[in-house]
Parts: structure tokens; sequence; C-alpha cells
């Protein structure tokens, strides 16, 4: 590959330039490529790692005891407890042994005992529908198991929800924005993902088939600039004796069309935006040019690029460049003036809402201990009596009351805890209320303010009628006079009153 | 010691916690060296029994977890010295905690389950030093300290129900 990307530098100015940046070109890439998913071998089922997925949805009821995640491929033993199946068998192999991690229920279970998990949907109905297993499968039933496994699939329902939540793509730090429910990921980053790395596995320059990985996003794109770009495309092209459109490796390296440093398919957008020192932009402001990189630190300061006012996010619609802003703008927009006043409001509002949200999942979370049982020392009693070999044993009349002891101040705790969240949703509600009627009075206010600019308005009107009349009145009065010298004493009058 | 590989699952489990572990009520989960999983502290103080333990003094568990958790039990014991802060602890005292600082509590041995986490262990000794009334020593203190094993889980621990 180095041989060959020698051959085809197309010029000797630019090899200074290219040199460094082709040994450390691996690590140039890490620069700017964010983790994500990466098809590399043939069963991708192997390392989908589903557990490493975000939620973008609450999950609180639906979370494996074990490995505190949303459910995968659920299982439920005899004593109702719920577990992803990875998980609870690992479990009964653990030092715990064949019980129930929650309250040690003892579990029997043999894999062989297992009904065929993709055998349709019968594999769901488990002790309804016996007789029709046996049917179904009749090689396992001449086994004649006499025991029936105490870890089974959950009910169809729970591992339908769980697998419904709403997912972020693996490849989101890689710029793949989408979300969608738990079970569409696999086919989502297999078939659709644009983001997802593949083998490249196209041919590259040098003939042979390339190993790197590569985002779909490039291997499909289609390489009209690639036949263009370099003579020594040509001369590799008739090495192989392959058609140019099979050269389709978006790993092949080019001139950058601009500064003429070597840039692939793959890093030239990432190149233009950040690195290359010809991709000229014109400021929309200033009408000045910049190259790519420069212009986002000038967008931030230029003084007549166009910017929003800051108090658009409460309803300011002024537009202009970023010095009338300052000069003229700020100094007058009410919006800006009220800023604080409404982040404060904002702030608070968020406060508030929190602070529900946070009450909510306490509250859920005691309803949900208390359903199934799972108090701090998750349902069973906590052995204190217990010694090391050889010591001597307390009475277990003393213990007992220990125990006892335990449990209420225990009880007592959940009870004040409640008390506090109930007080605590109490307050909430009445400083809602009070900020409902806040926002009430300001109301009111605001339409007795525009009453009375309209009260004002008004008398305005009739001010300046009675203005007029009285000029009228005035002219008439001269028009009158004229012979006598009456009016002259009246005229200074409507001059100060026109100041009005 | 930092060389321990954990598994995929454990890891995420224990940034879990960490992350989601309520350092309310007197209790707190420290890691000492970051990305360093295999050494944290809980930090726990007792609120509601004066008379034994001062509000204000707080005890440091040291928690090792083996690379397979949650489903083998993590290393617990209340330490005295503390090498990364430079500070020093008392171990509380308590008929079933030794002066060397290990926990005579059968969930954090025989007794551990997957669905335990460091919270409600942390939880559980809490409220045991919580409804303690004696400031006594296990009988066997003296006895037991001098050959006790660093790491209390190869301690061969004896359950009563066993012995009666
Ligand atoms: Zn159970
Ligand atoms: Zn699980
Ligand atoms: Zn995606
Ligand atoms: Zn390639
Ligand atoms: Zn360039
Ligand atoms: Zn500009
Ligand atoms: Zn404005």
């Amino acid at each position: 590959m180095s041989s060959s990307s020698v051959d085809r530098s197309p010029a000797s100015t630019v090899s200074p330039g290219k040199q460094p940046r082709n040994s450390a070109d691996s690590r140039n890439l890490d620069n700017h490529e964010a983790e994500g998913f990466d098809v590399t071998g043939d069963d991708p089922d192997l390392y989908i790692d589903v557990r490493s997925l975000t939620y973008t949805v609450k999950y609180d009821h639906l979370v494996c005891p074990i490995c505190q995640q949303p459910f995968l491929n659920p299982y439920t033993t005899i004593c109702g407890h719920t577990f992803c199946r990875a998980c609870i068998m690992q479990a009964i192999r653990s030092p715990m042994g064949s019980k129930c991690p929650l309250d040690r229920t003892p579990l029997f279970y043999e894999e062989r005992l297992e009904r065929p998990q993709n055998s349709g949907h019968y594999s769901r109905h488990r002790s309804s529908s016996t007789s029709l297993e046996r049917l179904e499968d009749s090689s396992s039933a001449d086994d004649s198991p006499s025991r029936e496994n105490e870890i089974f699939p959950a009910p169809i329902i729970i591992s339908n929800i769980t697998d419904d939540l709403k997912v972020r793509c693996m490849n989101n730090a890689r710029g793949c924005e989408w979300v969608g429910p738990r079970w569409q990921i696999k086919l989502h980053l297999l078939k659709h993902c644009g983001y997802t790395r593949f083998v490249c596995g196209k041919t590259g320059i040098d003939g042979k088939i390339c190993t790197k990985l590569c985002e779909r996003r490039f291997m499909e794109r289609k390489s009209e600039d690639d036949s263009e770009d370099g003579d020594g495309n040509e001369e590799a092209d008739s090495d192989s004796g392959n058609d140019s459109t099979d050269y389709g490796c978006p790993h092949i390296e080019y001139p950058c069309p601009k500064c003429e440093q070597m840039v692939s398919q793959i890093d030239q957008e990432w190149h233009l935006k950040h690195e290359c020192p010809k991709n000229m932009v014109v400021c929309h402001g200033c009408n000045f040019e910049f190259s790519m990189k420069l212009f986002e630190t000038h967008e931030k300061y230029c003084e007549k690029i166009h910017v929003k006012c800051p108090g658009a996010k409460f309803g300011c619609s002024w537009r202009g460049s970023r010095d009338i802003l300052k000069d003229v703008h700020l100094p007058e927009c009410i919006f800006v003036k009220l800023s604080e006043y409404l982040e404060k409001q904002e702030t608070r509002m968020d406060n508030l809402s929190h602070e529900n949200s946070f009450l909510k999942s306490e509250l859920s979370t005691i309803l949900d201990s208390v359903i199934q049982g799972r108090l701090t020392n998750l349902g069973f009693p906590l052995d204190l009596e217990e010694v090391p070999r050889g010591g001597v044993t307390d009475s277990v009349l003393g213990s007992m009351e220990e125990d006892y002891a335990q449990l209420i101040s225990d009880f007592e705790k959940l009870r004040l805890n409640a008390q506090r969240a109930k007080r605590a949703l109490t307050e909430l509600e009445v400083s809602k209320q009070m900020i409902s009627g806040l926002a009430a009075d300001n109301l009111q206010i605001k339409e007795e303010m525009s009453s009375q600019r309209l009260a004002l308005n008004s008398i305005r009107q009739q001010l300046q009628f009675i203005l007029m009349d009285r000029r009228r009145l005035n002219t008439t009065l001269t028009r009158l006079g004229s012979g006598t010298n009456l009016v002259n004493e009246d005229l200074p009058e409507p001059k100060l009153n026109n100041k009005l | 010691m930092g060389s321990k590989t954990f598994q995929k699952s454990a890891v995420k489990r224990l940034y879990k916690e960490l992350k989601s572990f309520e350092s309310a009520d007197g209790l707190a989960l420290v890691q000492p060296n970051t990305d360093d999983l295999s050494v944290l502290y809980i930090d726990i103080k007792v609120l509601d029994n004066p008379k034994i333990y001062p509000v204000d003094e707080t005890y440091r568990l040291v928690v090792n977890p083996s690379p397979t958790y949650p489903f083998d039990a993590p290393q617990i014991k209340f330490i005295k010295y503390d090498r990364y802060s430079d500070t020093s602890f008392k171990i509380p005292i308590h008929p079933h905690i030794y002066s060397n600082g290990h926990i005579c509590l059968n969930i954090l041995y025989d007794g551990w389950s997957p669905a335990n986490t460091l919270h409600s262990i942390a939880i559980s000794i809490q409220s045991m030093l919580s409804g303690n009334t004696l400031t006594i020593r296990p009988t066997d203190d003296g006895d037991y300290c001098s050959r006790a094993p660093s790491n209390p889980r190869l301690t061969r621990w004896v359950f009563d129900d066993d012995t009666v």
C-alpha cells in the first residue's frame, strides 16, 4: 500500500505535506472517529451488545435485579421473580447455587428439559398446552421428564414490553440520530444505519482486497470523482486488469481538490471542515473569505454577521448584524431586560418539575418494593447471629429479638420516608398554585395596563379635538374682531397648549 | 491487584451502581482511582444511634468486587487507614465486627446473592449499627484477629443454623 501511494503522488510539491500524514494515518483517523458499531465477523449476534444500549425512556419496573438493565430474554421462576435468561443462568451456577437470587427459593433447572425456544409460539404456552407440545416435539416427550423446570420463559407480554423500549442507535456518537424500539436495533445496525462500519472488502489501489473498516455511507456512495483524480489509478487499473467501476474502495487516497493534501472519501468531509487550509467560504456578514476551519472561530466574533437577539427564546423576533445588536437593539430590547426574571422563573419551573418527577419515582420504588416484597435486605432475614467457627454462639432468642427490632426500625424508616415524600408533594402542590396565581396576576396587570393605555389614547384624542376647536374659535374671533384689538391677549395661550 | 480483568457485565453493573448510588442518609460510594473498579469505598455514618456511634463519625468500608461481580460476593471490610487520602478511620464497635474490620454478616459470604447491590449491602451494615445496643467486640476477637486472613472471604464463617 505504501509503495503504490508513493507511485501515484501527483506532484513533488505535495509530498512533504503528505509524508507525515501517511505515517500517522491510523492515529489521524482515530482523532475524529467516534465509538460505534462495527461488523467484524460472520455472526453479528455474537457481538451486538444489547446491554450497552442507551434507552430514551424510563424503564423503572422492567429491570433485571442482577444486571440492573431492562430484561433481555426474560425468564421467570416458580417464586414469581423475573430475570434475564443469561443472568439467572449464570446466577444458579454461581456459589449461591440453584436458588432464586431474591428470596432463595430452591429452583430446579436442567437445560435438557428446556423447551426449544424458537419452535414458534408453542414454547410460550407452558402448562396450559402441554399435550399440544408433546405432539409437537415427540422426541423430548419420549424422555418423559418427571420434573418440570422451575425457571421458564416469562409471560410474553414482559418480553414484548421490554423489546419495545426505545433505544438510541449505537452509532449515535458517529452522528446517527436513529431512535427506535429495541427489537429493531439489529435490523437497523446491519441493514440501514449509514454509520455502521463493515470490512471494506473492495479492491484497493494495490490490487489487494481492502481489510479496513468503513462506514456504510461511504461504501454505498457512488464514486464519480474517483476515476478523474489520479493518474496512478489507471496504472494500477491495467495491472490488475480490472474495470474502474470495481474500484470502489473508499480508502483509496487522492489529492484534496482544494489543497492537494491526500485524502480519501472517508475523511474528505472531515478534512474540508476541520483541516483544509484552502476550502474557502465567504462570511455572509463581512464578505471576507476564510478557510472553513478558521471560519468556525470567525463566526463567533464577526461584528457584521447576522444574529438573533439573545431575548429570542422569550419571544423577541429581532435579527440583525452583531454590532447593531450591541449598540442599538440591546439597550432597548424589553425581552433582554426581562430575561433575568424570566430565566429565574424558568429555572424555578425546571426545579419544580425535576422535584416532581423525583418524588414520583420515589413513590413508584416504594410501591414497587411493597408489591415485590423487595425491602432493603431483599426479603430474607439478616443472619446477625452467625459467628466464625470456634466462636461462642449467641442465644437464638436474643438475635431474634434483635431482628425484630431491626424490622421495626426499618419499617419506621420507610414510614418516615413516605411521610416526607407526602409532605414534599403537598409543598410542591402549594408552590405550583402560587406560581399559577402569579401568572394570573401578571395577566390581570397586563390587561389593566392596556386598558389604561386605551384610556390615555382617548384622552389625548379628546385633547387634540379641544385644541382644534379652540384654534377654530380663535380664528373666527380674530376674523370677527379684526376691527377691534380685543383678541390679542388670547393668542399666546393656544401656542402653549400645542406643546402638549 | 489493578490487573484484575473484570467481566463486561461486572464493569457495566459497577458503573451503573456508581452512577446511581443514592448518597443520602449518611451513605456514600467513592471510587478512589478513576478507571479502577477493583477498589471502592463505602462511607457510612450512623445517624440514629448517638449513644454508641457519634453522628459525625464516618466509617469506611473498602470494597473489592470480584471479576465476576455480581455473581460472586465482593470482599468487604472496615478499614482503619486509607493510604490514598492518608486518613485514619475507626472500626465501629459491634458484637459482630472484629477489631480488624471483618464483619460477621452472612450476606457478605455464603449468603451473597447476585441481586444484592453495594447499596443494599451498605444499608444492611448501616442498620446493623443503628440497631446495636452493645459496646462489645465479638467474644473471640483477640483469637480471631491473630489468625485471620486479610481477606475475610477466606475465613470459614459458620452460621448458627449449621451448629444449632
Ligand atoms: Zn424468587
Ligand atoms: Zn439481567
Ligand atoms: Zn444508526
Ligand atoms: Zn477500503
Ligand atoms: Zn484540502
Ligand atoms: Zn465576517
Ligand atoms: Zn430583542
